[in-house]
């Protein structure tokens, strides 16, 4: 069975200005606390298209089992101050996603992501248009 | 023509099943021709002291092939040292003394034929010297020991796009399957180029809801 992994905004719409705090929490869960090797949180944004891809990290955290926190299962979180670019952009040929991504490390190698995905800015979604 | 208009975009938008982050070779799963399977492939290479070329049309999945191939041959215990060419690159981009080479038991080169004649023929050299396989892909048979020989067909390209839009609804049919296989002479990675195009623009007309990503 794979691990739980969840993720909560702040904002229920999930909708952020440039210069805005964004704070973040998350959880694993359903997995046992020896089978465990690290968890990754990190907010990111990344290309989607026809061509090359892109992705640029602006926070990160990882953290592994300690004497002081040994279980990184538990409920963590982050706030971080959102940049002035790139912007969300929902276009044909590429789009701008930004989310929030947690990556659970297992002992065996076996790795697991779960993403949850906001808006930064309101940059319109392009439309075709027949001519 | 496109233009920007008010329509407020969602926190999450539908993903396009034909992107590339979907479709790069080490995105997207290899299809096996029906009757063989990587076992064969991996039992093949090994009697060919893991010598073998690929050889197969642009498009026709080489790369993706190599992608499924690099785990199994890891977990057979081989060291992998893997460079993929593009079009122009007549050398190899690393050193003889390179750690990743010389630690090596399997090297990998996809687009073996980009290397000048001298090039192949060092690396052949060099790999047979040090008891190293060396898997190749290629348009062209080069004279190496055949490892497959891929040609795409519609059977192949209609079970690659249903691969693909698995987890969506069907917005691509059959039918443009068909029509762009053929417009593209057999060449998937061409075809699902266009079929990304397709799929923007009916997801745009039918206003498709965005989906996670």
């Amino acid at each position: 069975m794979e691990p739980l992994i969840s993720i909560r905004l702040d904002r229920p719409q999930r909708a952020y200005q440039v210069g805005e705090t964004i704070h973040c929490q998350y959880q694993v869960d359903r997995v046992k606390l020896n089978q465990l090797q690290a968890v990754e949180a990190s907010l990111l944004w990344y290309t989607e298209g026809k061509g090359e891809e892109d992705l640029g990290v602006h926070y990160f955290q990882r953290n592994i089992p300690t004497a002081d926190e040994p279980d990184i299962r538990a409920l963590k979180q982050f706030q971080t101050t959102l940049p002035g670019s790139p912007l969300s952009y929902e276009g044909i040929i590429l789009k701008i996603q930004w989310c929030a991504r947690v990556r659970v490390f297992l002992q065996d190698g076996t790795t697991y992501t779960q993403d949850q995905a906001f808006l930064l800015g309101k940059t319109p979604v392009a439309q075709i248009v027949q001519p | 023509m496109i233009h920007s208009t008010n329509v407020i975009p969602a926190a999450s938008f539908t993903t396009n099943p034909f992107a590339t982050r979907w479709t790069r070779p080490d995105a997207c799963l290899f299809l096996f021709p029906p009757n063989t399977n990587i076992q064969q492939l991996l039992d093949q290479l090994h009697q060919q002291q893991g010598w073998g070329q690929i050889v197969g049309p642009h498009g026709s999945g080489k790369s993706t092939l190599l992608e499924s191939l690099k785990p199994a041959l890891e977990s057979r215990g081989h060291q992998l040292a893997h460079y993929a060419l593009h079009q122009g690159q007549r050398q190899l981009p690393m050193k003889w003394s390179d750690n990743l080479l010389q630690h090596a038991t399997q090297v990998v080169v996809d687009g073996f034929e980009q290397l000048s004649k001298l090039s192949q023929y060092r690396l052949k050299r060099y790999c047979r010297k040090f008891d190293k396989g060396l898997l190749i892909t290629t348009h062209q048979p080069l004279g190496f020991a055949d490892l497959i020989h891929l040609q795409p067909d519609l059977a192949t390209a209609l079970r690659v796009v249903a691969h693909l839009q698995r987890n969506h609804p069907e917005i691509i049919h059959e039918d443009d399957v068909r029509r762009h296989y053929r417009h593209h002479s057999h060449n998937l990675r061409e075809m699902l180029f266009c079929l990304y195009d397709l799929f923007e623009k009916r997801r745009l007309e039918t206003g498709a809801p965005a989906d996670s990503v």
